[in-house]
């Protein structure tokens, strides 16, 4: 058997992960850690109304004036 | 029995340098290739001369006049930063900038992003570092090819025949994308506070996308069938594939683009930018089915089937089934063993249907009349395949008998649970593991869905209306009044229909450009030591929260080494050994330039089933030098020549 299909199980089939049928849902803690690593200490990014006073800067995307053209008239059926 | 359909990936790789003004992708993508040390000697000869550095340095002090220029008629806000363009096309200058920056950061491990006015232009010094060599494109000794195509990182795996080894190979090149980028961050020559960041997605959130095209080996008899002489073949059973198949190979997508209805989260990335049935082009006017007909083989007798509608994968098994199960469907096809007629009656809005179904019941129509939906579909595929497989068992050799008996089993499994609950399939498929991430997300938010997609619109359409501009309701209503035409107008009628408070607004800006963070940078592929330097993704991973099917082990095999059993292993061997002799390679060709000829050798390899370690290693081992070595495999090589 070559090195390869060592590695990749040709005959016996070393499974190094695999399909788990017993699979399960993802742990919300796992996924807590994760957000709160990514947000930082204050575990999520505030959210406020209007008057609130965050830092975040805005998107600087535009809607191009065909596509408003073509979802106004969509939302609208004018 | 069918051609082996081997498979190689080709992943567009979003680009762009963090803390630059003008982050220019081609920049940004030559010198993460230049940085490609895995390519060997072929990289090492590559320097360029000092009058054409000059005539570059001269290029630079114009286009750094040219962005000055562009720099005085903006906004002072850092401008067109660019995260890469459509699948070749020229980027365009959208903004990508600021908007992704929630007050913490950039996130994902980056320092953070700089506060406006701390961008740097990219210097001189990073210019020359990125166009001070002359190549944009490596074969590698693992049989892979890194390129550039127009402003993106390119990484193609070498063709191999079984879906684990194809995960293994993708893997190896997110591998080797990661390390080059981490070494054009280090030796690069960017300014302080610059970094590049690369991201395996297929859109920038901005109308532009990129592929991750996958490459099968055809039979040159239905290729022809396929594209040219029965297509009725391609509608009923290939393409109400491809789409259906959406439900467990997706990416996942926060939004809609491309002007089609808002989305909340879909499951495809790639979904909303097919416009048409066939087509040779892949930028524009995208086809569910792309015709270029580039064999990269002995075109009598065989091509390749170039498809161009799926997503880039994180998820091993995600890649896994979406290779594993068109390859199935391809030998079937071939094989004339596929007795189903699913021809759809618009299967453009279809794909995007299928997209956007997040409960897999939404019955697509049918052009012979009555309905469907693509997990049922799929079903039907899978016990198609199952029956196959049986009849085949004589025939197929062992490896591959069982390489797609896992396939049809993790297809089962997967089109079972998500017939049960798509949480089951959390730490399986791409879309699911994201999903499941966002959804904590709004969970923490006290929001849904149901609010995201309502704001979605009439966030789209006030994007350029700014923070510092509108912080009391009276200043929003005047920012709204002032937008262009009658914009301002139709949203404050939209918020009125929907019931949509505007002191509103920016708290659901807020959450809806987080999702879209969250989204992006699921797509990181740093693994780095710790949790500021790994990406979502690869943080989930490292927790259990992802299956996998390969190991580590298998992907480093496959960053240094070809596939022992295709064409591969002697292109890749031969770049390994005698790299510093090749003039040209290519995927069915190697060019060699010795002192024992004033002419280009070329070595040509149409059978891409051929030339594995079985035929060719020992000859490898034996040889005494190049010339005899190319002697010897002249034979072989059907069509080894000298031009």
């Amino acid at each position: 058997m070559s090195d390869q299909n060592q590695i990749f199980g040709g005959q016996g089939m070393v499974n190094a992960g695999g399909i788990n049928a017993d699979l399960g849902s993802t742990p919300t803690d796992i996924v807590d850690d994760v957000l709160s690593d990514f947000f930082g200490p204050s575990q999520s990014v505030p959210v406020e109304t209007i008057g609130g006073a965050t830092e975040q800067r805005p998107e600087l995307r535009t809607v191009s004036s065909e596509e408003f053209v073509r979802r106004f008239r969509q939302e609208t059926g004018e | 029995m069918s051609v082996p359909k081997l498979c190689g990936i080709e992943t567009e790789y979003g680009i762009f340098i963090q803390g630059a003004t003008s982050s220019n992708p081609f920049v940004a993508s030559r010198l993460v290739l230049s940085q490609c040390e895995e390519a060997g000697p072929l990289l090492k000869r590559q320097q360029l001369k000092e009058a054409r550095l000059q005539q570059i340095s001269r290029q630079y002090q114009q286009m750094s006049r040219d962005w000055q220029d562009v720099r005085a008629a903006d906004t002072g806000i850092p401008d067109v930063e660019l995260l890469g363009s459509g699948e070749g096309s020229y980027p365009s200058t959208t903004y990508y900038g600021s908007g992704y920056a929630a007050s913490s950061g950039y996130g994902a491990g980056y320092a953070g992003e700089p506060a406006e006015g701390t961008y740097q232009p990219i210097s001189e010094e990073t210019y020359m570092a990125a166009y001070g060599w002359d190549y944009s494109s490596l074969m590698l000794p693992n049989g892979s090819r890194f390129y550039i195509d127009h402003a993106h990182p390119e990484y193609c795996t070498a063709e191999a025949r079984l879906p684990r080894q194809i995960v293994a190979a993708d893997k190896a090149g997110e591998v080797i994308v990661e390390r080059c980028r981490q070494r054009a961050n280090q030796r690069g020559s960017l300014a302080e506070g610059q970094e590049i960041a690369i991201y395996k997605n297929n859109s920038d959130h901005k109308g532009n996308s990129y592929g991750c095209h996958e490459n099968y080996l055809l039979s040159a008899g239905l290729y022809e069938d396929l594209i040219k002489r029965k297509m009725h073949r391609t509608l009923r059973v290939l393409v109400p594939f491809l789409i259906s198949r959406a439900i467990y190979i997706g990416a996942g997508k926060v939004g809609s683009e491309n002007e089609l209805s808002a989305a909340g989260y879909q499951l495809t990335q790639r979904a909303d930018f097919f416009e048409t049935i066939m087509g040779l082009q892949t930028t524009h006017n995208r086809p569910l089915i792309n015709t270029r007909d580039e064999a990269h083989a002995g075109k009598d007798d065989y091509r390749r089937l170039h498809v161009i509608l799926g997503d880039a994968n994180m998820a091993e098994t995600s890649t896994f089934l979406k290779v594993g199960t068109t390859q199935l469907v391809l030998m079937m096809l071939e094989d004339n063993a596929l007795p189903l007629n699913f021809t759809l009656d618009d299967p453009i809005e279809a794909y995007q249907i299928i997209s956007r179904d997040l409960t897999f019941s939404q019955p697509l129509p049918l052009d012979a009349g009555g309905s469907i939906t693509a997990l049922e579909m799929q079903r039907q595929y899978l016990s198609a395949a199952q029956t196959y497989l049986d009849a085949k068992a004589g025939e197929l050799d062992d490896a591959t008998l069982a390489a797609f008996r896992e396939v049809c089993a993790a297809w089962g499994d997967t089109l079972d649970k998500l017939g049960r609950d798509w949480r089951l399939l959390s730490k399986r498929l791409d879309w699911a593991i994201k999903r499941n991430l966002l959804e904590r997300y709004l969970a923490g938010q006290n929001t849904s869905w149901d609010a995201v997609i309502e704001w979605e619109l009439p966030l789209e359409l006030t994007m350029d209306i700014q923070r510092g501009q509108a912080n009391s309701l009276e200043d929003l209503q005047r920012a709204l009044r002032r937008l262009p035409g009658v914009r301002g107008q139709y949203v404050e009628r939209y918020l009125q229909r929907h019931q949509l408070d505007l002191r509103q607004y920016w708290a659901q800006r807020e959450i809806y450009f987080t999702l879209r963070r969250l989204d992006l940078e699921y797509h990181d592929i740093r693994r780095g030591v710790d949790a500021r330097s790994t990406g979502i993704f690869y943080r989930l991973q490292a927790s259990g929260a992802v299956e996998r099917m390969v190991s580590d082990a298998e992907i480093d095999h496959y960053v240094q080494f070809p596939p022992d059993d295709t064409r591969a292993y002697l292109r890749g061997e031969m770049i390994r050994r005698y790299g510093e002799h090749i003039s040209h390679a290519d995927w069915s060709e190697l060019a060699f330039r010795e002192a024992f000829s004033s002419r280009d050798t070329y070595l040509v390899m149409p059978d891409p089933m051929a030339l594995g370690r079985a035929e060719v290693a020992e000859l490898l081992e034996g040889a005494q030098d190049l010339q005899s070595l190319l002697y010897a495999l002249r034979g072989l090589a059907r069509g080894t020549d000298r031009r």
